[in-house]
C-alpha cells in the first residue's frame, strides 16, 4: 500500500490510517519533493510544474522498491497524481483509493470545481501571510542541513511547513490543474472516498470522478472537511477495508 | 471586592480582550464570547454560521489544508494569520487553537482570536520590502555574474596540440564577484601563457584588482619571456597601486614545438603548486613555491621546466580546491590526488574537479574555485 499525501502537509497526514493495514500489507509512506523532510534542493520548478512530475516520482518509488500489485492511496491532489501514474503503468497497480479527489478545482463552463481564479490568488496571499517568519528562521535550519532533518523537528507547525516559494508554486500547480481528460479510459478498480461537506473537493466533484471512472466505487463518508484521514480515521479505514 | 469568583470567570470569558470560542470538528460553534460576537457584528450566537464560513476563500483553503490537519496531528496551532468576515468587511486576526482530542471526530476545538490590523499592515510592508530586497539582490547577482564573466575568458583559446579545460565557481550562491581568476593568451608565435590567480577579498575591490592583474600580466608577458620578470613587474605594480593588497598566482608558459612535443614552464608565486597527471596515472607536484605578490619589494620566483608528454595533464587550481570544507573536514590534497588518479584521463577534467569539490561542500562552496587543465594531445 503506497500512501501519497496532498497539498499542505506531509506523510504524517496518514498517521491514523496506515497502522490499520500494516499487518496484512507492506506500507510505503513518502513526502513529495518540496514537502516534509524531502531534500528541498531536488525541487525543480520545471519538473514539478504540473502533476506529471509527481506521477513520475510515484512510478520511480514503485520501481526502486520493486513494488507489484500496488494499492495506491492518494489524498487530495495526490489522488490525481495516482491517476496519472496508473494511466502510464496500469500493470503496476492493483487498485486506487482516491480520498477527496478533484480533477479540476476552478469552475469551467459546464463544470463546477468549487473555486474561481480569484479565490486561488487569495490562497497565495493566505499562504504568504502565514510564512512571514520562514525564510529568516527556518531556511538555515532546514536547507543548511539536508543530511540532518531531525534539526527541523521542533519547529512550530513543521508538518505543514516548507519553503514559501515552493508552497506557493505547489499551490498554483495544484489548484490550477485540469486533469479531467486523464480520467477517461482508466479501468483499474478505484474507490472514490468523498466527505459530506468538503470545501476543497465538493460532493459533486467526487461524483464527477466516479462517473468518469467506470470501474469505480463511490463512498460518501459521514465525515466533513477535506481530510477524513485525520478527522474521521476509523470511518476512512473501514471504507478502505470494505473496498479491498 | 465581594464579587463571587464564578462571576469573575464568566465576566472574564465574555469581556476578555480577545475573541474566545469553542467549535466542534465540523466547525459548528458550541460557545462564543461577547468580544468575538461583537467583532463579528452579530447580536446573537444563533446567527453564527460554521467557523470556516467566517473565513475568506483563500484562508478557508488554508484552514482546510494546513490548520485543521495540524490540529488533528499535533493538537494545537499558534499564530495562524487569517481574515475573518465581519459585518463591516473583513478583519485580519491571529488565531491560536487547541483540539481536546486530536484525530477524533468528536473533538472540541478551543479558539483564541486576536485582532491584528496594525500588525498585518506592518507585515505587508515588510513583505513588500523583502520582495524589493530580493529583486535588488537578484539584480546585484546578475551584475556580479556578468562582471565575473568579463574577467574570465569566455572560451579558452585553442592552442595547437593542447586541450584546455577551465572551470570557475564563486563561493556561496554566486551573489558576489570572487577573487579567483584565470587567463589564457598568446605570447608569441609558438608560446602561450596560462595564469591562475587568487586575490584577497570579494566584490568590487576584488574585481578591480583582478582586472589590473590581468592587464599587467598580459602587458609584461609581451615584453619578457622569463616569467620571474613578469611576476616582478606585477609585484611592483601591486605595491605601487594597491599597497597592502597581496595575491597569489601561478604562471605557466607553453612552448609548442610540434605535435606531442610541448614544453611547459611553471612559475608559482605563493600559490598551490600545479599537479602533473602522467599518462601512467602518477600525480606529481611541479614547481617551487615563490613569494606571495605585493608583500616584499624583492620577491623570489623560479621557473621549473618540464616536457608535457602526450596523454599527460597539468592541473592548475586555487586554494578553494584543497581547502573546500565540509564541517571540520577539508577536501584536501589527498582527495584531489585520488580524484586525479581516477579521472585524470577523462575529458572536461576541470569541470569534474569543480563539481566534485562543490558536491563535497553540499553545493555551497565556502571559497572560490578556479581550475585549468592542460592536456597534451597524442
Amino acid at each position: 500500500m503506497l500512501f501519497a499525501h496532498g497539498f499542505g502537509c506531509d506523510q504524517n497526514m496518514w498517521q491514523y490510517v496506515w497502522p490499520a493495514f500494516e499487518n496484512d500489507h507492506r506500507i510505503i509512506l513518502f513526502d513529495h519533493v518540496g514537502a516534509g523532510r524531502s531534500d528541498l534542493r531536488a525541487y525543480d520548478r520545471g519538473k514539478y510544474g504540473d502533476l506529471a512530475g509527481y506521477a513520475a516520482d510515484i512510478l520511480e518509488i514503485c520501481d526502486v522498491l520493486e513494488l507489484e500489485d500496488v494499492i495506491f492511496v492518494g489524498h487530495s491532489v495526490a489522488a490525481m497524481m495516482g491517476v496519472l501514474a496508473a494511466r502510464q503503468r496500469p500493470d503496476l497497480f492493483a487498485s486506487l483509493v482516491l480520498v477527496g479527489p478533484s480533477p479540476r478545482y476552478i469552475d469551467d463552463s459546464g463544470y463546477r470545481g468549487g473555486f474561481t481564479e480569484a479565490e486561488i490568488d487569495d490562497l497565495l496571499v493566505a499562504l504568504e501571510n502565514n510564512f512571514l517568519g520562514w525564510s529568516a528562521q527556518m531556511a538555515p535550519i532546514i536547507m543548511g542541513n539536508p543530511d540532518r532533518p531531525e534539526l527541523g523537528e521542533d519547529l512550530t507547525n513543521s508538518f505543514c511547513r516548507t519553503d514559501p516559494n515552493i508552497a506557493a508554486h505547489f499551490a498554483g500547480v495544484t489548484f490550477r490543474s485540469d486533469n479531467r481528460a486523464d480520467l477517461a479510459g482508466l479501468d483499474i478498480p478505484t474507490l472514490v472516498l468523498q466527505c459530506s461537506d468538503d470545501a476543497i473537493a465538493p460532493v459533486e466533484v467526487g461524483r464527477y470522478v466516479h462517473a468518469k471512472l467506470p470501474n469505480s466505487t463511490f463512498v460518501l463518508l459521514d465525515a466533513v472537511g477535506h481530510c477524513p484521514n485525520l478527522s474521521a480515521p476509523d470511518e476512512t479505514v473501514t471504507a478502505i477495508r470494505m473496498f479491498l | 471586592m465581594n464579587t463571587r469568583p464564578e462571576a469573575t470567570h464568566t465576566d472574564l470569558y465574555h469581556r476578555a480582550p480577545c475573541g474566545l470560542a469553542t467549535i466542534d470538528r465540523r466547525g459548528t460553534f458550541l460557545a462564543i464570547n461577547q468580544t468575538l460576537l461583537e467583532w463579528l457584528g452579530l447580536a446573537d450566537p444563533s446567527e453564527l454560521p460554521r467557523f470556516q464560513d467566517l473565513l475568506a476563500a483563500g484562508d478557508r483553503i488554508y484552514w482546510e489544508t494546513h490548520a485543521t490537519p495540524l490540529l488533528d496531528m499535533q493538537g494545537d496551532i499558534a499564530e495562524i494569520a487569517v481574515e475573518l468576515i465581519t459585518l463591516g468587511g473583513t478583519a485580519p486576526v491571529l488565531l491560536n487553537a487547541m483540539s481536546a482530542h486530536p484525530g477524533r471526530s468528536e473533538t472540541r476545538i478551543d479558539l483564541a482570536i486576536f485582532p491584528a490590523e496594525d500588525r498585518r499592515k506592518y507585515e505587508r510592508e515588510l513583505l513588500t520590502a523583502r520582495k524589493l530586497a530580493e529583486a535588488s539582490e537578484a539584480k546585484t547577482r546578475e551584475l556580479a555574474q556578468s562582471l565575473q564573466r568579463s574577467l574570465l575568458p569566455p572560451v579558452p583559446p585553442s592552442i595547437p596540440f593542447v586541450e584546455i579545460d577551465a572551470a570557475y565557481r564563486p563561493a556561496g550562491e554566486g551573489n558576489e564577484i570572487g577573487g579567483d581568476f584565470y587567463d589564457v593568451f598568446r605570447m608569441g608565435t609558438d608560446e602561450w601563457m596560462v595564469v591562475v590567480g587568487d586575490v584577497r577579498g570579494k566584490g568590487a575591490s576584488a574585481a578591480s584588482l583582478t582586472s589590473m592583474m590581468r592587464y599587467v600580466i598580459r602587458g609584461a608577458a609581451m615584453e619578457a619571456y622569463d616569467m620571474p620578470e613578469v611576476l616582478a613587474t606585477l609585484n611592483s605594480a601591486l605595491m605601487a597601486d594597491s599597497p597592502g593588497e597581496t595575491c597569489t598566482a601561478v604562471l605557466v608558459r607553453l612552448d609548442i614545438r610540434s605535435k606531442g612535443n610541448v614544453g611547459v614552464a611553471v612559475c608559482p608565486a605563493g600559490h598551490p603548486l600545479p599537479l602533473l597527471v602522467t599518462d601512467a596515472g602518477d600525480v606529481i607536484e611541479i614547481g617551487r613555491p615563490g613569494t606571495v605578490l605585493g608583500a616584499l619589494p624583492h620577491p623570489r620566483h623560479e621557473e621549473t621546466g618540464i616536457d608535457l608528454k602526450p596523454g599527460s595533464t597539468l592541473v592548475l587550481f586555487t586554494d578553494g580546491v584543497p581547502e573546500g570544507r565540509r564541517g571540520d573536514d577539508f577536501f584536501g590534497e589527498e582527495r584531489l590526488r585520488e580524484l586525479l588518479f581516477r579521472s585524470g584521463s577523462q575529458p572536461h577534467l576541470a569541470q569534474i574537479v569543480a563539481d566534485t569539490v562543490v558536491e563535497f561542500q553540499n553545493g555551497l562552496p565556502r571559497d572560490d574555485i578556479a581550475i585549468v587543465t592542460l592536456r597534451c594531445t597524442s
